[in-house]
């Protein structure tokens, strides 16, 4: 059987997993192309105009493995992966938005409701309406998500380690060793800029438009939320009077803070695509404390119309003044000593 | 302590007397005006909602005129409405401002903090009062709706178009006027006498529109450019899907008695729409189904730009309307919506549904 997994929304955080269980379950997974412009455009011809960009570019993959002649496609409904915490509304409604709204899809559509209390999100009651579709029996599901469990989690530590999205996926999977890749240099940059934004906005490289590489080859390290310990973020929100309801809009804002607060990240960059209601309060806030931390601070905001050379532009200036400022201190350290 | 609230339709009435009643000095915002809202829209976030832009200004406007204490429902979420205050306070302390702002979360998330708040607000009084004072609030409550709802049948049908909306106006003003719950209600009984005397061509057999959407946005006329008026006076008698009664019935009666009065909505809701999304996106689905059932011409969907769970609801209503066959319109509204604009929009639609309509009847 095969079944599509749409590289689009958190499958950047759970595609370990997701590809683990399919396939001990015996099927064979597919997953779409990298995102394009056709992508884009594609799954604008479906979605409702203000919709965000992720969610169009994710029904633009829904399209095109509909195409691939796919027994089915993967669309979960992400409920909760934290206590008392939830996804935004768009993630709550995303497969009946679909269901409706692309030709073909609901016959297609497998969709478990994920609502767990932690993020490892391999409950068994949670996938009990694959049994049918895919053929399988209980046991079968429980010894399948074990399975994808661990090696979900290595991803995480390897995450933890450093390694980004990309590498701590291939790293788990057993696709490359850490020899390969050599052992990762920690900082060998001067500059350290820290990127906060969701998964499917900064590694999709289409929406953020290769910020990450765009950052390397101007010689900064970057770091990412996924690098940081949850009891690092969860610190970082102990002082706000309201947590908020969004679980990754809760560790943006937790990196954002641990990131204001670490003396060695220079600069911090948020990439935020337009219409994002949850981001619409970590930017503000970020903003707010901004003045106070006397960080530099930047917004990137992408839609479906976003040109790639003004973010080329805007990126070197923020590296440059970074530079400078960095540079002028050191002057004035050299000069006092 | 001299409190204030945000703005959302008439709930100002009740809340101003629920609050006199109990002796404590209010700030009644000015009503939303072109500068509310650009007072607001300076000091939020670029993309959040238009109501946190509007209750931006209500804050700023009654902390002029000397509110330093502000109260204001939560919610726990997914919608943003529930952190509205949790960023409103934040921005309100760095822009020099030293208020407080006190929001009633939901009882079951933390007890205590709940009763601390309340305690803050009703202090001494005893359970008695309390009770009393909720009780005639809660008769306010139901009075405007029943108002609200007689503004419906009598806007379309009026000889004079525009004299009921002139009896309100002045009710509207004298509010801000007058003390306590007792003297809201004898105003109340004024409008009452005066709406009697309006006179009505009761042969008139208006086309009906039901308006489903975001509560807040349905519910206040600023910010919806007094949809209820125009379509009234373009010859259509409206229901409004969510009123403030309504609204304190699902919030307080809902949570504290565990009564699921919304029962039925969901369960209409439930082929399109599965799951609860927050923000009353399940429901303005729900609602819609109802109407369409009830037979209504066209209905009408309204929310604020950006707002996450009506965007939700958008992308199933054509389904919905597909299945039934019934018109639809969908009004989005931001700081820029020109008025212009919408009553042009406004008067498209009504005109098709009229035309729709004799058609029908001749045929």
């Amino acid at each position: 059987m095969r079944i599509g997994l749409p590289k689009a929304l958190l499958y950047y955080y759970y595609f370990p997993l997701w590809k683990t269980f399919f396939e001990a379950l015996g099927c064979e997974v597919v997953v779409s192309n990298e995102t394009t412009k056709q992508t884009l455009d594609n799954g604008t011809k479906f979605m409702a105009p203000e919709l965000c960009v992720p969610m169009k570019i994710c029904s633009g993959h829904v399209a095109e493995l509909l195409e691939e002649k796919v027994d089915y496609i993967f669309l979960p409904r992400m409920v909760s992966i934290h206590k008392q915490e939830t996804f935004c509304p768009k993630f709550l409604g995303l497969p009946d938005m679909m269901r409706y709204t692309i030709p073909g899809l609901e016959e297609k559509m497998l969709a478990p409701q994920i609502h767990s209390h932690t993020e490892r999100v391999s409950h068994p009651k949670d996938y009990l309406i694959l049994r049918e579709p895919l053929e399988v029996s209980l046991q079968d599901i429980k010894k399948a998500l074990k399975q994808a469990e661990k090696v979900w989690c290595d991803f995480r530590a390897y995450s933890k380690r450093g390694y980004d999205i990309k590498n701590a996926t291939d790293l788990a999977l057993g696709q490359v060793t850490e020899m390969e890749l050599a052992e990762k240099n920690k900082n060998p940059f001067d500059i350290s800029i820290g990127v906060i934004g969701y998964v499917y906005n900064i590694y999709d490289k289409f929406v953020s438009m290769d910020l990450l590489n765009h950052l390397e080859n101007l010689n900064v390290n970057v770091f990412t939320f996924e690098m940081l310990d949850e009891m690092e973020m969860e610190m970082e929100l102990n002082d706000m009077k309201k947590a908020m309801f969004w679980t990754f809009s809760n560790k943006l804002l937790g990196t954002g803070r641990r990131f204001y607060h670490d003396t060695h990240i220079d600069g911090i960059i948020h990439v935020t695509a337009f219409g994002c209601g949850p981001d619409s309060f970590v930017g503000k806030l970020m903003e707010l404390e901004s003045n106070e931390c006397h960080k530099p601070f930047m917004t990137v905001r992408v839609d479906e119309h976003s040109g790639q050379n003004h973010l080329q532009t805007r990126i070197e200036a923020f590296v440059d003044m970074i530079k400078k400022k960095k540079n002028a201190l050191k002057t004035q350290k050299q000069r006092r000593a | 302590m001299r409190i204030t609230f945000p703005h959302m339709g008439e709930t100002y009435i009740a809340a101003k007397g629920f609050l006199e009643d109990l002796g404590l000095e209010v700030v009644v915002p000015p009503p939303c005006d072109k500068e509310t809202l650009n007072i607001g829209t300076r000091y939020s976030p670029a993309e959040i909602c238009l109501p946190f832009k509007i209750n931006i200004g209500n804050y700023i406007q009654s902390i002029e005129n000397g509110a330093d204490t502000i109260l204001i429902t939560g919610s726990c979420g997914p919608c943003r409405f529930g952190l509205f205050w949790m960023a409103q306070q934040e921005i309100l302390n760095n822009l020099g401002y030293d208020v407080e702002i006190i929001a009633f979360d939901p009882p079951q998330e933390n007890v205590r903090d709940f009763l601390q708040k309340s305690k803050k607000i009703l202090g001494y009084h005893t359970p008695y009062q309390i009770a009393k004072a909720a009780k005639n609030t809660y008769r306010i409550v139901r009075e405007m709706e029943a108002i609200s709802n007689r503004l419906y049948k009598i806007r379309p049908r009026e000889i004079e178009v525009g004299s009921a909306d002139r009896y309100y106006k002045n009710f509207e003003s004298e509010i801000y006027h007058v003390r306590g719950s007792k003297a809201i209600l004898g105003l109340i009984d004024t409008l009452n006498n005066d709406l009697d005397h309006v006179d009505m061509d009761l042969s008139i057999k208006p086309i009906k529109i039901g308006i489903v959407g975001e509560i807040y946005t349905m519910i206040e006329p600023f910010i919806n450019l007094n949809l209820e008026r125009k379509l009234g006076q373009l010859g259509v008698e409206v229901h409004r899907s969510m009123t403030v009664g309504h609204w304190v019935e699902t919030t307080v009666m809902e949570k504290l008695f565990k009564m699921n009065k919304e029962k039925n909505i969901q369960e209409a809701a439930e082929p399109y729409l599965k799951t609860f999304i927050g923000g009353h996106g399940q429901e303005c689905i729900g609602h819609a189904v109802q109407y369409a059932e009830k037979l209504y011409d066209g209905v009408i969907h309204l929310y604020p730009f950006t707002c996450m769970p009506q965007i939700v609801a958008k992308s199933i209503l054509p389904t919905v309307i597909k299945d039934y066959d019934m018109p639809l319109l969908t009004l989005v509204v931001d700081e820029m919506t020109s008025e212009v604009n919408y009553q042009t929009r406004l008067e498209a639609f009504t005109d098709l549904l009229k035309m729709k309509d004799t058609k029908m009847r001749i045929g």
